[in-house]
């Protein structure tokens, strides 16, 4: 086959031999992956990730001696590379741990794979192999999360003051996601007026684990959105998964199956829209961390309603999809590092209601 | 498709495998009262649950992940788990085992052959280290070949010094007035010439020690890869005793011990089934009422307990019940009603020994009427037939403090070991090669005596280290003609036996070569420990073989005094030689194999034709062992009496050898179609080749 892309390299963590040898078929029977190296454990992962230097590693999360967290933390800082969780999407204990190693610096989470006989099993192992294909297209950069002090860069956009006092404020993220909305919000105390709604771009079967996770991380209480609710203060309300979120005219949340904008459920763009066409000024976008230019339009629509918009700078973001489409749009008042966005939105309420 | 299924059906049953018995253990060392890894069982739940997902068992699945949530609180809590979160776990655990291995429903007949489990046989779990090991040995090997080499030019050279000696002294024999002069640097030339042959001697008798060493050790290493711990053989036999005990209306529960012992794959397989017969015989035999039971102060349940161990190359495995024991008495009258006992012995009532080994006569049974499990009589000598083919013995006696005790015991390996031949005092005795470090050809000047002891320095690894010796003899209890402390010139062999980082040195007369022998236990009988077991030997003699590790315990104990337990020596009448048949119309061919069949201890007899071959084998067909036929024969030929034997029942199962002068493929075939076990061609006719076929046939 002439002109064949360079197949991307995995390396699979695994304990379980059997789910070694599934893993393994998915990743030989599909052609954009090779298989570079099998790994038992988080040790032997470690020992030879110089010399393998794969191109992106599937992780399982559960592992006998050093756990799938502390394994991510040590790549992402010795030897950053993508790192795809693996992890049963059943919300236990097992989730919390997934979600805490994309917060160490994973990049997404993927269902464990269900046997060739099962009926998902079509589905699951495409989506398997798609997200390393895709994941490994990111280049990742050495952990900063867990450096201190580091010098605040200055923020391009000195706009920091909203033109109303706000109502509603909507956050959207893809890729890297997890950590940069628990960084966010964990900045955010439980006094915080304003409810947020969140789309973040996950598996289905995940979203229910996110939102717990994503709830420990923050003061605030965090739920999946109802539709028909009514935001409440202290509150963040994160779109089920598969589904789009908006708000509606009458400021109540709407939940809807909708077809996907630019194959996203849930759609940033549609959740930006309607805040800028039902609240106007008196709502908050922010576009973080993400592959893809999902939310770039809505947030340009909320700025022109009058609404204040933030991006994330690509000094922080994981990916600098999302809010690169978004800032070249135009579409951001102010583009800020991650660590200060929450400041930001802060800040904005402050004045408001000083 | 089919193949990755294959592939992950196969990996889950090894996967399970692990982690059921991995759980069961650290469950057992809590109860015991041992702090035990809690995060490691939840993570082998969580495994054992995505691996059930892989493979669409969704029961399976789910059943582990109720073990999840089990197992979650202590985790969470960072505490040991609760005796009953245990209970419930072993629960659940014997659910999966279910759900994963169903238990078969019993339509085998007793000593009908059971096929192993499909995904048992197809994946092979290998120590990465055992690997290590073999490669380690392999290299060596190549390092000792490639020495032999080098032996090559050694020898060169010395053919051609010898060649300048040799015409050296023609040129003084041609000049005698210069002889006087020449004599003396011939004289030393022939003194460099016998040291360089000396030193090669010696060199080339290294090299073949350390090739032998170490292809016996590349044997044992290759044999210890296909070594498995027994739990993936014998796991599942308490639910399965439970069963059977439950369709008979009982209760028992079996105590297991030894799971992680290792030992041939195939010879566990084999031990399986007459384990299960074992356990049959215990709930048939050995169950009591409840009130008898309790008078003895024993629990409700029958306890049966199976047990394997390891030791110096040999595998056993006990089975063992706390029911009513052996009833000599019953045994005693029904082995007389079965002729077994001779009328003539009616006056001395047996030992309890000899009429235990009479159970495992066929057709042996006391049981009042055939059970459904047990009692039809075939079991127990099922179960000696196919131990003994595993080359090993079963006994039964009396358990301690009640109930009756079935011990198995059989080589580790099914592959020949290696033995160190020891002759002295005109007798020969053996020792396992994995235990002895090497043999040494030395004059008995060459003892040196440390605190009243007999010791020898040795050079290990570029250091003396001094090792104890004592006579052989001191051990076997013979007399031995080399006096400890002679001071002739006369050599003795010493081998220096080694555990871990202790060394014995054993003095005998004299020491073989290291030769492959399959081991045989001993005939019934008191049998010393200190005999590990037998080895036949190729004259048909046969020679006790010794336990290094029963050695080591008197010497370490006793310090020297071995005197308590003698070995015994074998009565050579005792050793069965095989009976061969020879069919063949050649005068010629019959009185060549014949010869050559019985300088290696064969006894044979011998057939003109086809039809001669079946009178021989109508009036001696039980002592046959083995039948050698050509295939052009008038009368009969080769073809019409294999398949006149495949037809007879009793004769069937007789291996046989074709001999032909015709390689014709259609006949190889056609022989080899209609059952021959081997087929060789006369015109290339090497007895190496039809030997070694004998010996792998018998």
């Amino acid at each position: 086959m002439t002109g064949k892309a360079k197949q991307v390299r995995v390396m699979l963590v695994e304990d379980s031999p059997t789910v070694r040898t599934l893993l393994c078929h998915i990743v030989d029977q599909d052609p954009r992956l090779a298989l570079a190296a099998v790994c038992a454990s988080a040790e032997e992962a470690l020992q030879s990730i110089e010399t393998v230097a794969p191109d992106v590693i599937s992780m399982d999360i559960r592992l006998p001696g050093m756990d799938g967290i502390e394994a991510t933390r040590r790549i992402m800082t010795d030897h950053p590379t993508p790192i795809v969780v693996v992890a049963d999407s059943v919300h236990d204990v097992a989730l919390s741990i997934a979600m805490n190693a994309l917060k160490a610096g994973a990049l997404s989470v993927v269902e464990k794979p269900t046997g060739l006989g099962a009926a998902s099993y079509g589905a699951i192992a495409d989506t398997i192999a798609t997200q390393l294909f895709i994941m490994s297209q990111v280049p990742v950069i050495r952990q900063r999360m867990n450096l201190t002090a580091k010098a605040p860069t200055r923020p391009r956009g000195n706009d920091d003051r909203a033109d109303a006092a706000l109502r509603i404020i909507g956050i959207a993220a893809s890729t890297g996601g997890p950590p940069a909305l628990a960084s966010v919000l964990g900045a955010l105390p439980k006094t915080f007026p304003i409810p947020l709604l969140v789309v973040q771009h996950m598996g289905a079967s995940f979203m229910e684990g996110f939102a717990h996770w994503l709830d420990g991380q923050t003061e605030l209480k965090v739920e999946i959105a109802k539709q028909g609710d009514t935001p409440q203060p202290g509150y963040a309300y994160v779109a089920p998964g598969d589904r789009h979120l908006t708000l509606d005219a009458q400021g109540r949340m709407r939940v809807g199956a909708e077809a996907p904008i630019a194959s996203q459920r849930p759609a940033a763009t549609l959740l930006f829209q309607s805040l800028a066409k039902n609240v106007g000024p008196k709502a908050a976008g922010v576009v973080l961390t993400g592959m893809g230019e999902d939310g770039a339009r809505g947030l340009l629509e909320m700025k022109t309603a009058g609404g204040y918009t933030i991006a994330e700078d690509a000094s922080t973001a994981v990916v600098f999809g999302m809010p690169a489409v978004a800032a070249k749009l135009g579409a951001a008042r102010a583009i800020l590092p991650l660590d200060q966005i929450g400041a930001r939105l802060l800040h904005l309420v402050e004045e408001a209601h000083a | 498709m089919a193949d990755i299924r294959d592939q992950l059906l196969a990996a889950f049953s090894l996967e399970h495998r692990e982690h059921q018995t991995a759980i069961r253990e650290a469950f057992a060392r809590a109860r015991g009262g041992e702090a035990i890894d809690v995060r490691e069982v939840f993570r082998r739940a969580h495994s054992l649950k995505g691996a059930a997902r892989a493979v669409d068992l969704p029961a399976v699945e789910a059943i582990a992940h109720s073990l999840e949530t089990l197992f979650a609180p202590a985790l969470e809590a960072g505490v040991q788990f609760s005796g009953a979160e245990i209970g419930q776990a072993l629960t659940k655990l014997d659910e999966i085992e279910r759900a994963v291995n169903p238990p078969k429903p019993e339509t085998q007949a007793p000593g009908q052959d059971a096929k192993p489990a499909a995904d048992a046989t197809a994946f092979l779990r290998v120590d990465a280290e055992r690997v290590a090991q073999l490669s380690a040995t392999v290299h060596e090997l190549s390092a000792e070949i490639d020495a032999n080499a080098h032996m090559a030019e050694t020898s060169a050279a010395l053919a051609r010094e010898s060649q300048a000696l040799s015409r050296a002294i023609e040129q003084a024999l041609q000049n005698p007035q210069r002889a006087a002069q020449a004599l003396t640097g011939l004289a030393a030339q022939a003194r460099t010439l016998a040291r360089s042959a000396a030193l090669a001697a010696r060199g080339q008798a290294e090299r073949s020690w350390s090739a032998e060493r170490l292809s016996a050790q590349l044997r044992e290493d290759l044999a210890r890869i296909a070594m498995v711990s027994a739990d993936t053989v014998f796991s599942g036999m308490g639910p399965m005793l439970r069963d059977m005990a439950q369709e008979q209306g009982l209760t028992a529960e079996l105590n297991v011990s030894g799971l992680t012992t290792e030992a041939d794959r195939a010879l566990l397989q084999s031990l399986r089934d007459p384990v299960i017969q074992l356990l049959r015989n215990a709930l048939a035999h050995g169950a009591e009422a409840a009130g008898e039971r309790k008078r003895h102060g024993k629990p409700e349940a029958l306890q049966v307990s199976l047990a394997l161990s390891a030791r110096a190359g040999r595998l056993e495995l006990r089975v063992a019940d706390d029911g009513r024991g052996p009833d000599w008495r019953k045994i005693e009258s029904t082995a007389r009603a079965r002729g077994l006992i001779g009328r003539n012995e009616a006056e001395e009532t047996s030992s309890d020994d000899a009429l235990a080994s009479l159970v495992f006569e066929p057709g042996f049974s006391t049981a009042e009427h055939v059970e459904s499990i047990a009692g039809r009589g075939m079991g127990l000598s099922v179960v000696a037939e196919a131990v003994r083919r595993a080359g090993g013995a079963v006994h039964m006696r009396q358990g301690r403090p009640h109930g009756t005790e079935f011990v198995i015991s059989t080589p580790l390996t099914a592959a020949r070991q290696s033995i160190v031949l020891l002759q002295d005092a005109g007798a020969r005795f053996g020792l396992p090669a994995y235990a002895v470090e090497r043999v040494l050809d030395i004059k008995p000047a060459a003892l040196g005596l440390v605190g009243g002891r007999q010791t020898l320095s040795v050079s290990q690894d570029g250091n003396q280290i001094i090792i104890p010796v004592i006579p052989l003899s001191r051990v076997t209890g013979t007399k031995s003609a080399v006096r400890a402390d002679a001071s002739g010139e006369e050599k003795v062999a010493v081998a220096v036996l080694r555990q871990g980082e202790t060394r014995l040195g054993l003095m005998a007369d004299a020491a073989e070569d290291v030769r492959e022998a399959t081991l045989v236990n001993f005939e019934a009988g008191h049998v010393a420990p200190i005999n590990l077991a037998a080895t036949q030997l190729e004259d048909g003699e046969s020679a006790p073989v010794l336990d290094p590790e029963i050695v080591f315990q008197r010497f370490l104990r006793h310090d020297l005094d071995l005197s308590t337990d003698r070995a015994q020596i074998p009565v050579a009448a005792r050793a069965r030689k095989h009976v061969i048949l020879v069919v063949d119309d050649s005068v010629t061919t019959r009185t060549l194999e014949k010869s050559i069949l019985e300088a290696q201890g064969y006894r044979v007899i011998l057939a003109v034709d086809g039809l001669d071959a079946l009178e021989a084998l109508k009036r001696d067909g039980a002592e046959i062992d083995l039948i050698v036929a050509d295939v052009e024969m008038p009368r009969l030929d080769g073809f019409g009496l294999l398949e006149s034997l495949k037809r007879d029942a009793s004769l069937a199962r007789l291996p046989v050898i074709m001999m032909t002068s015709r390689a014709e493929q259609a006949d190889i075939e056609r022989g080899l179609g209609l059952g021959a076990d081997a087929y060789l061609v006369k015109q290339s006719f090497d007895q190496r080749e039809l030997l070694t076929t004998i010996r792998q046939l018998l």
